[in-house]
């Protein structure tokens, strides 16, 4: 599935959010979204969505699959989201209801969209569960007796469960530690492959883009400031935001290996 | 049912459940049996002390104290009842319109919650009271408009702060309607909030259709509550203390059993509090 957005404008009265966006992910391909904090990422992946508050005005073109999702009507959303496209978000033990069961939670998308009886709904959520590496039995658990990293897995689950053909996942693994970053970005990256869906992974940080993203955008202040394929985003940056990116993802990268070497001696 | 268990596993969920328990019994039993017929009035016989064919007295007409008693705990539980499911109704429906979407239908239910919060309760029951007449409906109206909002002004931080959450924007980027969304997720977060202030409000009614009893507008003469029996006697406490103390003890302790039952409700299905019971309780 193709998303084409082009010309996005996005306003909070007199204040403009996103000026002039246009970016494609094609079919089955895997996009990256690097910017820092604030340049409106979120607000991206939310207003090509229709999920934005009513006090946001969107303009421009979002095509999905030609479909245009720019002004489309609240019904055509609901149709789409949790679909055709499913998300994954940034903190998992804030997109998880804490009183309400994982296995519930992840079979929301399916009972919303597809006319199955409770038991082959569960049989489809055990066997997510397991495809996202966890036992099936963590179904009835609540978010809080799992760890962050089981809570991202859940919320993989619960988006993918339909199938959707588009995945946008926005710091899906910002707030995990290093190595679950390095799993769940594993993960995601093999399920999307198996679905053969398409991918629009937003971070803030290049060192976890390489691991997935062929094709990648730089967004700041509001504007693409570049685009190209991730490795020469990373090797050379031609604009002042990407080497900023760059430049830090690197600082933490070295300073993280070299606290590590010394550790070691 | 695991709830009750988990309650009566508890010091005060015990007494408070025992109490309770008692309550029903004693409201069934009073609609067939009374130890004297509650028409009865021995003119001869005012302000007998405890006797075995008045095992509690009686009062200044002559009735026997404990089978009014008895027939009263029937009223105070039909008030308690329907007190609480009104004041539940308006709590909701006054904390879904403070979550609208628009600014102006949250901004009028704000206000209306704040200027009838800000009316005492009799003055309510008063002017509830003038096209009523002393009636229960009265006490039952008064305490459930003023409790009921007070829940709502009480509930709904907590209200908007699971409306606005992350896990409500999940639910509708999973293709839930805003609707369904807050439904599903709001309410399980009110029900600990709920249960405490609605069984406060339970054991506040009782008090309230005492005191409103007192007042003349609240139970009518003649249909036994505890408020009435309270009332008819209390002039007289300093000579005939315990026809005052019978009904004021009685009240006491449901009351306090009413408030301990919803501080242990509020422990047991709290999710937060009580992680276990509702492991055990999902996985049965
Ligand atoms: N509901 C909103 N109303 C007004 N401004 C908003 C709203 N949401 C986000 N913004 C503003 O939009 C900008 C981009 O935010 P966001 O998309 O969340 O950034 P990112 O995801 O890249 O960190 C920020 O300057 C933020 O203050
Ligand atoms: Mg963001």
């Amino acid at each position: 599935m193709s998303l084409e957005v082009s010309k996005l404008h996005v306003s909070v009265g007199e204040t403009p959010i996103l000026e002039d966006v246009s970016l494609t992910v094609g079919d089955a391909e895997r996009v990256g979204l690097v910017g820092t904090s604030g340049s409106g990422k979120s607000m991206l992946a939310m207003s090509v969505m229709g999920l934005t508050p009513s006090t946001v005005r969107v303009e421009g073109s979002a095509l999905l699959d030609g479909q245009q999702l720019v002004g489309a009507s609240p019904q055509t959303f609901a149709d789409i989201r949790g679909r055709s496209v499913g998300f994954v978000f940034q903190d998992p033990s804030a997109s998880l209801s804490p009183v309400i069961p994982v296995g519930r939670q992840i079979e929301r998308s399916l009972k919303r969209h597809y006319s199955l009886n409770s038991k082959n709904r569960r049989a489809r959520v055990a066997t997510m569960l397991e495809k996202v590496g966890l036992s099936a039995d963590l179904a009835a658990s609540y978010p809080h007796e799992l760890s962050g990293g089981q809570q991202q897995r859940v919320a993989i689950a619960a988006a993918l469960i339909t199938s959707p053909k588009l995945i946008i996942a926005d710091e899906s693994t910002t707030a995990l530690d290093a190595m679950t970053q390095v799993q769940i970005t594993r993960l995601l990256v093999s399920l999307v492959d198996d679905a053969g869906a398409s991918l629009l992974f937003i971070t803030h940080d290049f060192s976890v883009l390489a691991r997935v993203a062929q094709r990648s955008y730089v967004l700041g202040e509001g504007r693409v400031q570049e685009e190209g394929p991730t490795q020469d985003l990373l090797e050379a940056p031609q604009t002042e935001a990407g080497k900023r990116l760059v430049l830090a993802a690197r600082k933490l990268t070295f300073s993280s290996s070299q606290s590590d070497s010394e550790r070691r001696q | 049912m695991s709830i009750l268990r988990y309650i009566w596993h508890r010091g005060e969920g015990r007494f408070s459940l025992i109490v309770l328990g008692c309550w029903l019994i004693v409201c069934a039993l009073s609609l067939v049996w009374t130890p004297q017929p509650l028409g009865q009035s021995d003119g001869y016989n005012t302000w007998a002390s405890p006797s075995l064919a008045h095992p509690m007295g009686t009062d200044g007409t002559g009735r026997d104290m404990l089978s009014w008693l008895m027939a009263g705990s029937g009223t105070e539980l039909q008030i308690v009842v329907a007190t609480c499911v009104l004041a539940a109704l308006i709590g909701v429906v006054f904390v879904s319109f403070s979550l609208a979407r628009s600014g102006l239908v949250s901004e009028i239910a704000t206000v209306i919650t704040d200027t009838l919060l800000s009316i005492p309760i009799v003055l309510i029951a008063l002017i509830l009271a003038v096209p009523l007449g002393a009636s229960i409906l009265v006490v039952i109206l008064s305490c459930a408009i003023s409790y009921g909002l007070n829940l709502a002004r009480i509930a709904k931080p907590q209200a908007s702060l699971a409306a606005t959450s992350r896990y409500v924007e999940a639910a509708r980027a999973a293709g839930s309607s805003r609707w369904k969304a807050l439904r599903t997720h709001v309410l399980p977060n009110l029900i600990p909030v709920f249960s405490v202030q609605l069984s406060i409000c339970a054991g506040t009614a009782i008090l309230a259709e005492a005191g409103l009893t007192y007042l003349g507008i609240g139970v009518p003469a003649g249909t036994a509550s505890w408020g009435s029996s309270l009332s008819s006697s209390a002039s007289f406490i300093s000579i005939f203390p315990l026809t005052v103390v019978w009904p004021g003890a009685l009240i006491t302790v449901v009351v306090v059993a009413l408030n301990l039952f919803g501080d242990c409700l509020r422990k047991a299905v709290d999710p937060v509090v009580n992680a276990q019971l509702r492991a055990s309780e999902v996985r049965r």
